[in-house]
């Protein structure tokens, strides 16, 4: 992993610095479990995770996560909709959000793209690196 | 024409006397000139032949006396200028009295002959004149197309035939007065008329009518009346036939619209209307039960324009004394006078100011009172007759046509409802395998690259093969993915029919030309419905069509929503060959919808289906 940080917008850093801090909202049990211990032996602190609409807005108020994970499938409720408000009501500094899900990409290609998210990530390809090369993307 | 110039000579009035004096002078004069010229060249005895023509025509002009009176004058000239000795009276004074005698007796006889023949021809002309004047008034009334208009006319023709100065038959009681008088006409004994002449005709003109007049009379009026009565019978059962074709034609037409399957409003308004002119109806109605004890209106007809009827669909209560009521309480057909009483009962269609008489008849579907067929007549003193009976025919096919639609719906239901349960199920399939083994499997997969990024680097065999694990995984949630897409597609619950067709042009191998009209979410079904023609459509035409685009154009308007894919193929396509193509025509068709394919040989295939979007 590069140890060197020298600009000073990434937001992400590895060891040294300090670490990117993440909340997971998705409602599987075992994914959210899986993807913290990934997400952390990555070296990104996954500060809180969340389950519905209302918990993860709670919990976005409280931490104010770096960074937000969000399924695009939360049971009866939808991400593309928890983006939408999650987006609107982080007034100043907003956070980085990427979709996730076990679908594909392209089954949600317009969705995906009319979301103020700064990607989507297929589940399966869910790793710190991963993330890391969207952000690093999106302040290209 | 000779029998009317020697009836005219007949009816000659005798001349008067003293020109019968006059003629019978003149003629025994004459006669006695011309014997005496004859003398001359002929004997004396056959000359008082000469005198037998005066008395003949002075016998027959004025009668017998006259005649006798000229047959002794004649004798008398005979006497004195023929028989010898001349100038002298020989009656008593010689034989030739004899001769005299003789030629008296036969001028007598001549003279009865010539005056009882004038009465016998008289009485001939009368005869022959009374069988035409039967014959005419025969002719007359059997031509007659009603006996009593004829009447006047054949009066009139009698009176003239017969030279009286009025005639007049009466149909009905007697009508004879002080200064008329009614010759009875009768049938069998039976006296139906009269047939009145003024009181004061000869007594022998009265006989002779009784006599000779009336009873031919009355054989004419007799087969007049009974030709007018077979008439009538005859008209009245070809009114009968024609009112039985016009309710036959008029139940076939219904019969077809119902056997056509068109809609039970359609077949409400035809029952209505068509009933209305069968049975000659003012207002027609058909109402339908429901169970709160109101009625709802399903159609109804008015034989006259004024005051626009209830819109159907109107809800009224049950009004106790009215008839929908007694036909709900009897279940069987009832009749009512409408009046103050009733008339909020059918006030709202039949005016409330009318009275008159409605009926109605039960409408039995499936043994259940369904609902009521009404007529109403206006006018109290009016008592329609046979309607009850004609109705029932009516009702009959609208009976058919409700269970037939009843049927239809239940079925359309039916398969609605086994379309919408499959694809529940689909959808749940889909989720469950979404939420459990997909999630599960994903979150595998991160722990099985956890446990390769935490191998130490002195075993990289182990690394290995737990990488080719992880992308063996990744692989069986590839497939897993496909699978459920092919079940339930999530994105078209996500999003709607707009993505969801974008997602499937993106994934077709044939390049798409896609236009979705539609604004808002349709219910489920319809999107259903739409994805899956969409979606087998494609797969068609990437395996059979050999196209270069797909041209697909879906909107939504006035309550339907309508598909249209057009490729460039090669057409040629048979719709029952592809098993995917019927699955999704039961699937259309359950919701009421319709689709189409054509597809000529060279010329690409194109597929239309209609949806109705319907309620939520």
């Amino acid at each position: 992993m590069a140890a060197t940080c020298n600009d000073s917008e990434m937001l992400r850093c590895h060891s040294e610095r300090v670490a990117l801090r993440c909340l997971i909202v998705d409602d599987s049990d075992h994914f959210k479990e899986a993807a913290r211990l990934l997400l952390e032996a990555d070296g990104i602190a996954v500060v809180g995770t969340a389950a519905t609409f209302a918990e993860a807005l709670r919990r976005f108020h409280e931490l104010r996560p770096d960074l937000v994970l969000v399924d695009v499938d939360l049971g009866e409720e939808s991400g593309f909709d928890l983006v939408m408000r999650l987006w609107e009501e982080a007034e100043g500094r907003r956070p980085r959000i990427i979709l996730i899900s076990t679908y594909d990409e392209q089954d949600y290609a317009e969705l995906i793209a009319t979301s103020p998210a700064v990607a989507f990530l297929s589940k399966p390809h869910l790793s710190g690196r991963a993330i890391d090369d969207i952000l690093r993307k999106a302040n290209a | 024409m000779r029998a009317r110039w020697l009836s005219s000579l007949l009816r000659m009035a005798r001349p008067p006397l003293v020109l019968g004096v006059v003629v019978g002078v003149v003629c025994v004069t004459a006669e006695t000139l011309l014997a005496l010229l004859l003398v001359r060249v002929a004997s004396t005895s056959p000359l008082g032949l000469v005198y037998l023509l005066g008395i003949l025509l002075v016998s027959y002009m004025w009668g017998l006396p006259l005649g006798m009176a000229t047959a002794l004058g004649s004798a008398l000239a005979y006497d004195l200028f023929l028989v010898p000795p001349t100038h002298q009276v020989t009656l008593f004074s010689s034989w030739s009295w004899i001769a005299l005698l003789v030629f008296l007796v036969v001028a007598l006889l001549v003279s009865g002959a010539a005056a009882l023949l004038r009465s016998l021809l008289l009485e001939a002309d009368e005869r022959r004149c009374e069988a035409d004047v039967s014959a005419g008034t025969a002719r007359l009334l059997l031509r007659a197309e009603q006996l009593r208009a004829a009447l006047p006319v054949v009066a009139r023709r009698l009176a003239q035939d017969l030279g009286l100065p009025s005639v007049a038959i009466e149909l009905g009681p007697a009508g004879g007065d002080r200064r008329r008088a009614a010759l009875p006409l009768s049938d069998e004994g039976a006296r139906f008329g009269s047939l009145v002449v003024p009181a004061d005709l000869p007594q022998a003109t009265l006989r002779r009518l009784r006599e000779r007049v009336v009873p031919s009379l009355e054989a004419a009026l007799v087969a007049a009346r009974g030709r007018e009565a077979v008439a009538c019978a005859l008209a009245a059962s070809r009114d009968e036939l024609a009112r039985v074709a016009e309710e036959q034609a008029a139940l076939r037409r219904v019969a077809t619209l119902v056997a056509r399957g068109v809609s039970p409003t359609e077949i409400f308004n035809a029952v209505a209307g068509e009933m209305g002119l069968i049975v000659n109806a003012d207002h027609t109605a058909i109402e339908r039960y429901e169970p709160d004890r109101t009625v709802v209106l399903m159609s109804s007809w008015s034989a006259s324009s004024g005051g626009g009827p209830p819109p159907v669909g109107a809800r009224r209560r049950l009004h106790e004394d009215g008839l929908s009521a007694l036909v709900l309480r009897s279940g069987q057909t009832g009749r009512i006078m409408v009046d103050e009483r009733t008339a909020g009962e059918l006030g709202r269609w039949a005016r409330d100011e009318e009275n008159g008489v409605a009926i109605g008849g039960p409408i039995l579907v499936e043994g259940r009172l369904w609902g009521v067929m009404i007529a109403f007549f206006r006018g109290v003193e009016r008592q329609p007759e046979g309607v009850e009976e004609r109705m029932q025919d009516f009702t009959e096919l609208v009976v058919t046509a409700i269970s037939n639609a009843l049927t239809r719906d239940e079925l359309a239901a039916s398969r609605a409802r086994v379309v919408a349960a499959s694809d529940e199920t689909r959808h749940r399939i889909e989720r469950d395998l979404h939420d459990g083994a997909q999630q599960r499997l994903v979150s595998l997969g991160l722990q099985l690259r956890m446990a390769e990024t935490a191998v130490p680097p002195e075993l990289p065999e182990l690394r290995r093969q737990l990488s080719h694990t992880a992308e063996g995984l990744a692989l069986v949630l590839e497939d897993l993915r496909e699978l459920s897409r092919g079940i339930h597609p999530a994105i078209l619950s996500k999003g709607g029919l707009g993505p969801a067709l974008k997602m499937l042009a993106r994934r077709s191998s044939v390049p798409v030309d896609l236009r979705v009209g539609v604004r808002e979410r349709l219910p489920e079904r319809v999107e259903v419905a739409v994805y899956y023609i969409v979606s087998e459509s494609l797969t068609n035409v990437a395996k059979h069509a050999h196209a270069s685009l797909v041209d697909i154009d879906v909107h939504a308007t006035g309550g339907r929503a309508t598909v249209v894919i057009r490729d460039d193929g090669t057409g040629g396509a048979d719709p029952a060959k592809g098993s995917g193509l019927i699955g999704l025509s039961d699937r259309v068709q359950a919701l009421d919808g319709t689709i189409e394919i054509t597809s000529p040989a060279g010329q690409g295939t194109t597929l239309t289906a209609v949806i109705p979007v319907g309620d939520r």
